[in-house]
């Protein structure tokens, strides 16, 4: 029953937060609900190594009162994602400083948004889940709609847009299932146990693959997300690069790849190349980016492609090199953001040209920033290492060039990091770096989990990945 | 019967107290006798109960569409005295007249006899004519009036016409009878009854504003009063759909070849008419009467995808259509009064000055659009489900096109309330009452997105 409280806590706190009762506790009350729930995903990670796992299902047979059934259920892969979603949700909450512009709603939205990632996770029918992942859409889009930068009007609907119609064509396709199975059901084991013909399998893939590339996104679906990472506030950005992206790897590890496997089996070499373009195309554009923020934007687009290519490649290496690397990704791009927002607070501008200088008078902060500069970048002892090591050595096995191809970008990701670190950090300082102040201890209290993460997965990851071995298998 | 009954008599007696120039009395009176008549209608669930030889039938299917009916004319009742607040006369006339459409709606969803269907649908109709053009001295109320006194009347003849012929190829007005002779003369129909059919389902297709037959419905939604819209826009929608399939289903289920092609037409081109054209609107109140163009649309599918047991499907649609299209349409009464027009542009700014009403119009626009988890997903969810598994894909596919593209008008008016500023200066003051209501509405869209269930398996 563990699994009832992951999703039930945060919407209890979520709506406790909308009725606005809490007032000025509003932000304390998140922090330490989002706190307690971490607490509980971590039981439920210890229940499932360790002891018996029988109390992270659920199945409620609920069709004449729901018309749907409740079918719950985590194993390790949705295990990761729940665990980094309630890691990530206490640093979003803590890391907003702008308190008196968004109120308890602003909250409540992230933590309903928390329940929402977490059903889209666990969740083990197709209607619960599109419930879940269509759920999940409304809290980013409001936060970015109202609490937004320049122009978010215009461009959080867009964003709606783009998302909309990609879920659309995955309910077209979850309903065309549907009527194959029998008897007709829409729990995941259902639709896994349909073997379909190469020619039914091609149109579920393209509708499966529109939804979650547009989620991810993947190149050419990705126009909205450098816009819409740009205006958001930090904390939508967060979401959105940090967990929300993530739900579009996970739908193709649990759709793509178990109902259209001849797709990606054969398909390879229409897919991969273009989602490769899609990794060098960022990764280009990140070199020449002025704005950090818009630049985290492409770099992530970058980062992203690449899992999705170890997801794709039809390798187990590959595909478990990249569910780590979604984990490490989620940490790594929110310690970058949380860098950013340190950047922004203290200088008021985020274009790269006019910041400089700022380790000589921020060692701490420039300590922190490299660290995660260099996890992004994938140096050995990071966790971004294990991931995209793993990544390449499974796409070397399936298709060599697409593999070389795909190390090279790892030397364009080296330039921008380090360009941009170079120039935020060294040389001398600009008007508006010269009072930088260094990070005081509540500050770093942020980066601790995130710099902890990078290093354990770094270091040690046999023991995340014998969890995961089972499950991809 | 007993609710035909008590309301028409509620009717009565709401003329009388206005003959005599009282007001304090008129509203009481409706607000106690529309749910007495529901709860002595209720005493004939279950009972299957046919009246007068067939000619009205009370079984569950209408007393669940009654509820609905009964229910959503309360509710219009209780938005009226914040809508005709100016007006000091008694307005006994406007409240009989509703009182007697809705008595037209209720035969509508119980007929048992094709004259019947005729003389609900009249009955609605007439009084609906009447209503549009209540604003008397406003030339837009007439005009809407006008339209649609024409076009109604030529679509009864329609009606009329196809009533007729299917009289003189069965010999009889009975649904029952006429099922028998069809399911006789299934192996070679006659031409005379294949028109007379057709006929019909273009007179139906007309009053529940389907395309081909839809002009007229922009132009009176946008006219008439927008009390009289929102009447207009569910009760006489949700009662022409009912009869419209309680036709269908009870008397040519069996020779679905014969209309379901016409009808799957009209079905696609009504979604996609429907919200390829609210798509452009900037008037709040004709986009409505687009979204009701395309929601009349996927009702469609029910007609032509459901068996009569999965009635419960449309009956959930028919709700959740009916909640949001209500609550919206009360937001947009109390944004007007204020802001004196109905351009998106007077929602900018709703939600820091009245964030309640914003929240409400909110669900209900998400709702309408479909997104989980709210009722209107439910609904549309329902109705996908059902109607794919009688092997309708394109259709689906079609109408899930046609939600993708209502997503982007729906939340046109939900940015204009949070992210844009205000452009009125203070709060609109609502009474309390009427507030209460547009939370208990946005609520059972949140309750009944949950556990639609209840409604699916309730008939």
């Amino acid at each position: 029953m563990i699994i009832v409280l992951l999703l039930v806590l945060p919407l209890l706190a979520s709506l406790l937060l909308f009725t606005g009762k809490l007032g000025k506790h509003s932000r304390n009350f998140a922090l330490i609900a989002s706190l307690v729930e971490f607490a509980v995903a971590l039981v439920a990670g210890y229940a499932f190594t360790f002891a018996d796992n029988k109390i992270l299902n659920l199945s409620l047979n609920l069709k004449q009162l729901l018309d749907i059934d409740i079918i719950i259920y985590i194993d390790s892969i949705s295990l990761m994602m729940v665990m980094l979603t309630s890691l990530l949700i206490p640093i979003i909450i803590a890391s907003n400083n702008n308190r008196e512009v968004r109120n308890h709603n602003f909250y409540a939205l992230i933590l309903l948004m928390q329940m929402a990632l977490i059903g889209v996770f666990t969740a083990s029918e197709m209607i619960l889940f599109y419930i879940f992942w269509e759920l999940a859409l409304m809290p980013v889009f409001l936060i970015t709609a109202i609490w937004g930068g320049e122009d978010r009007k215009r461009i959080s609907v867009k964003f709606l847009i783009y998302t909309v119609v990609g879920s659309f064509a995955m309910l077209i396709a979850i309903l065309y299932l549907y009527t194959l199975t029998s008897p007709h059901s829409f729990s995941f084991e259902s639709f896994y146990q349909l073997k379909l013909p190469y020619s039914v399998q091609v149109p579920v893939f393209l509708a499966f693959f529109l939804a979650f590339a547009i989620k991810i996104p993947l190149f050419p679906f990705h126009s909205w997300q450098a816009e819409t990472y740009n205006v958001s506030p930090v904390q939508g950005s967060m979401f959105m690069a940090g967990i929300m992206l993530k739900m579009g790897l996970y739908g193709i590890i649990r759709f793509i790849l178990p109902i259209c496997p001849d797709v990606v089996a054969g398909g390879s070499l229409i897919f991969l190349p273009l989602i490769l373009f899609g990794v060098i195309y960022g990764a280009i554009i990140a070199i020449r980016q002025p704005k950090l923020k818009k630049m985290i934007a492409f770099v992530s687009l970058s980062h992203v492609g690449i899992i999705a290519l170890g997801l794709l490649s039809n390798n187990q290496y590959g595909i478990e090199g990249a569910i780590l690397q979604m984990f490490s990704h989620g940490v790594n791009v929110v310690g970058f953001f949380l860098c950013y927002q340190m950047i922004v607070i203290r200088t008021g501008t985020d274009i790269i040209s006019d910041l400089g200088g700022i380790a000589s008078s921020a060692p701490r902060f420039a300590t922190i920033f490299l660290i995660i500069v260099l996890a992004n970048v994938a140096l050995p002892f990071t966790n971004s290492f294990v991931g995209e090591f793993l990544i390449l050595l499974g796409l070397f096995q399936s298709n060599v060039y697409i593999g070389v191809i795909a190390g090279l970008t790892i030397i364009l990701g080296a330039v921008y990091m380090l360009k941009m670190y170079q120039q935020v950090m060294y040389g001398p300082q600009t008007i508006a770096t010269q009072k930088f102040a260094d990070l005081t201890t509540g500050e770093i209290m942020l980066f601790v989990p995130i710099i902890i993460c990078i290093f354990w997965v770094g270091i040690s990851p046999s023991f995340v990945l014998q969890l995961l071995q089972s499950a991809v298998n | 019967m007993y609710a035909i009954i008590t309301i028409s008599i509620v009717a009565i007696i709401v003329l009388f107290f206005g003959a005599i120039q009282k007001k304090a009395p008129l509203l009481p009176i409706i607000y106690v006798g529309l749910p007495l008549a529901f709860l002595l209608h209720l005493l004939e669930w279950n009972k299957n109960i046919h009246y007068y030889n067939e000619m009205y039938i009370a079984d569950n299917f209408s007393i669940a569409f009654n509820g609905v009916l009964i229910f959503t004319t309360l509710l219009v009742f209780i938005f009226a005295p914040v809508y005709y607040k100016p007006v000091n006369r008694p307005l006994e006339d406007i409240y009989a007249l509703i009182l007697f459409a809705l008595v037209g709606g209720l035969i509508m969803t119980g007929f048992g006899n094709l004259l019947m269907l005729f003389v609900g649908i009249e009955t609605l109709s007439l009084s609906l004519y009447i209503l549009a053009g209540s604003k008397k001295f406003d030339p837009n109320s007439n005009e809407a009036a006008m339209k649609y006194f024409l076009t109604g009347s030529f679509a009864s003849g329609f009606l009329l016409f196809g009533i007729a012929l299917l009289y003189g190829a069965s010999g009889s007005m009975n649904l029952e009878e006429i099922k028998q002779y069809v399911i006789l003369q299934q192996a070679n129909m006659p031409g005379m009854l294949t028109i007379g059919l057709i006929l019909v389902a273009i007179g139906m297709s007309f009053k529940i504003g389907a395309a081909p037959f839809h002009f007229w419905a922009p132009d009176v939604y946008e006219g008439s009063p927008t009390l009289i819209t929102t009447f207009m826009a569910t009760v006489g929608k949700v009662a022409a759909i009912a009869a419209f399939f309680r036709l269908m289903q009870s008397s040519f289920g069996e020779v679905e070849s014969i209309w379901k092609v016409t009808l799957t037409i009209f079905a696609i081109a009504t979604i996609l008419i429907g919200n390829l054209s609210a798509f452009y609107q900037d008037n709040v109140k004709r986009m409505f009467a687009y979204s009701g163009i395309a929601h009349a649309g996927y009702m469609l599918i029910a007609i032509i995808a459901l068996k009569q047991e999965a009635s419960g499907v449309l009956l959930l649609y028919s709700i959740s259509y009916t909640i949001a299209t209500i609550t919206a349409f009360a937001v947009l009464i109390l944004v007007r009064e204020e802001t004196g027009t109905f351009s998106i542009k007077a929602f900018n700014g709703l939600s820091k000055h009245n964030p309640t009403e914003a929240f409400a119009m909110t669900i209900a626009m998400l709702s309408l659009a479909g997104i989980p988890p709210l009722v209107g997903f439910a609904a549309k969810y329902n109705l996908f489900v059902s109607a794919i598994e009688q092997g309708n894909l394109p259709l689906v596919i079609v109408a899930i096109i046609g939600s993708m593209i209502s997503v982007y008008y729906y939340i046109r008016p939900v940015i204009a309330m949070y992210a844009n500023e205000p452009s009125a200066t203070s709060a609109i003051d609502s009474s309390s009452n009427y507030k209460k209501q547009i939370i208990l509405a946005a609520f059972l869209m949140i309750v009944l997105g949950l556990i639609p269930g209840v409604i699916v398996n309730l008939i």
